[in-house]
């Protein structure tokens, strides 16, 4: 093979043949995937609506007697309602995470924004969440658990150790996960506008 | 423009560029179908305040540099590299070369160098970048030689 200038190297890349799909199968795949985004956050609101709808029907179909069953439910209710709140805010932003059109600096802030919030969350509102759900639930129990003693302990016994493992290993685990996860990202893309401007 | 236009006119330049990424064709024939449903969806967003063909690349350069980070990065090909032996016309040799030298290339050079064999000008290059265009023009003249020096040597072989 002869040398090659780089006005030669230009005309071999001009030969790539790309057979790529077509159109309507872009198109397609563009609906697919707007589709699957909806199919999970209408499948989030319909069991929470159903969850939500549960609760209220057992509060309103039962008559019960203590106040501490009442306190409990709109408590667990409030729970619900908040953990619901921070998977949608935090699902919008991570929606926005792909969008191809933001400058590498946009995309750098928006992945700092996106660490910000997620440590909120992390901190604060699964503390505030794990408190609500906690206190909501002992307190819907109690009624219950007065009524037969040996039940009671053994019901709060396994309601507390499944709250104590969520909160000592699963919480821990899901944030060091997250945090890994969004740190290697932002490690990344730095170390790229670094590359790129030197 | 209508995106079936868009489409037809830019996706084989896109898919060029995707490949010179990262010289996998699945990969890069993925790389280019997220490149236009994003195109699809931004649509909207586009106000000409850039060539739309600057707009188009800037999205694929943008996805391309943040796939990285989905994937495990993806090593630089090894050299020296031995070109499989298979019975393939010789022009097909000589583009599989070129693709395998620009592998060899670091993550963003192989991006700036896909776009100048694109024929795009340096200025443009620049916007999509995001990279002055004094840096870019001494960057294009340092991977120019670098890629056709290898390029060379490997033909040799």
């Amino acid at each position: 093979m002869s040398m090659q200038n780089f006005d030669e190297l230009k005309n071999i890349w001009q030969k790539t043949s790309s057979d790529l799909p077509s159109v309507q199968e872009v198109l397609l795949s563009v609906e697919k995937a707007r589709k699957k985004m909806m199919r999970k956050n209408l499948l989030a609101i319909i069991v929470l609506t159903f969850t939500f709808i549960f609760i209220v029907f057992i509060a309103l179909h039962y008559e019960f007697k203590l106040w501490t069953t009442h306190t409990g439910i709109i408590l667990t209710l409030i729970a619900i309602c908040l953990g619901v709140m921070f998977n949608t805010s935090l699902a919008k932003l991570l929606m926005k995470k792909s969008d191809g059109t933001l400058s590498n600096t946009e995309y750098l802030e928006q992945l700092k924004e996106i660490r910000t919030r997620q440590r909120f969350i992390q901190s604060k509102g699964i503390t505030a969440y794990f408190i609500l759900l906690t206190f909501g639930i002992l307190l819907y129990m109690y009624e219950f658990a007065i009524r037969d003693l040996g039940f009671g302990i053994i019901a709060y016994s396994i309601t507390l150790a499944w709250i104590a493992f969520n909160w000592f290993y699963t919480r821990k685990k899901t944030i060091a996960k997250q945090d890994k996860q969004i740190n290697e990202q932002i490690e990344s893309i730095e170390k790229l506008i670094h590359s790129i401007n030197n | 423009m209508e995106f079936e236009e868009i489409y037809s006119s830019y996706s084989p330049k896109i898919f060029r560029l995707c490949k010179g990424y990262v010289n996998d064709l699945d990969l890069a024939k993925d790389l280019t179908q997220e490149t236009f449903i994003q195109v699809w969806q931004n649509l909207d967003k586009f106000r000409n305040e850039s060539g739309i063909g600057t707009w188009i690349f800037r999205i694929a350069s943008n996805i391309c540099l943040r796939q990285m980070e989905r994937s495990s990065k993806m090593p630089k090909a090894e050299i020296p590299f031995q070109i499989e032996d298979k019975k393939e016309e010789p022009l097909n040799e000589q583009l599989e070369m070129l693709y395998k030298c620009i592998s060899t290339l670091e993550e963003s050079d192989r991006l700036i160098i896909s776009l100048v064999l694109e024929d795009l000008p340096q200025k443009e290059i620049a916007s999509i970048t995001g990279i002055s265009e004094g840096n870019v023009r001494v960057k294009i003249h340092r991977i120019k030689q670098t890629l056709t020096q290898r390029f060379n040597e490997h033909a040799k072989l």
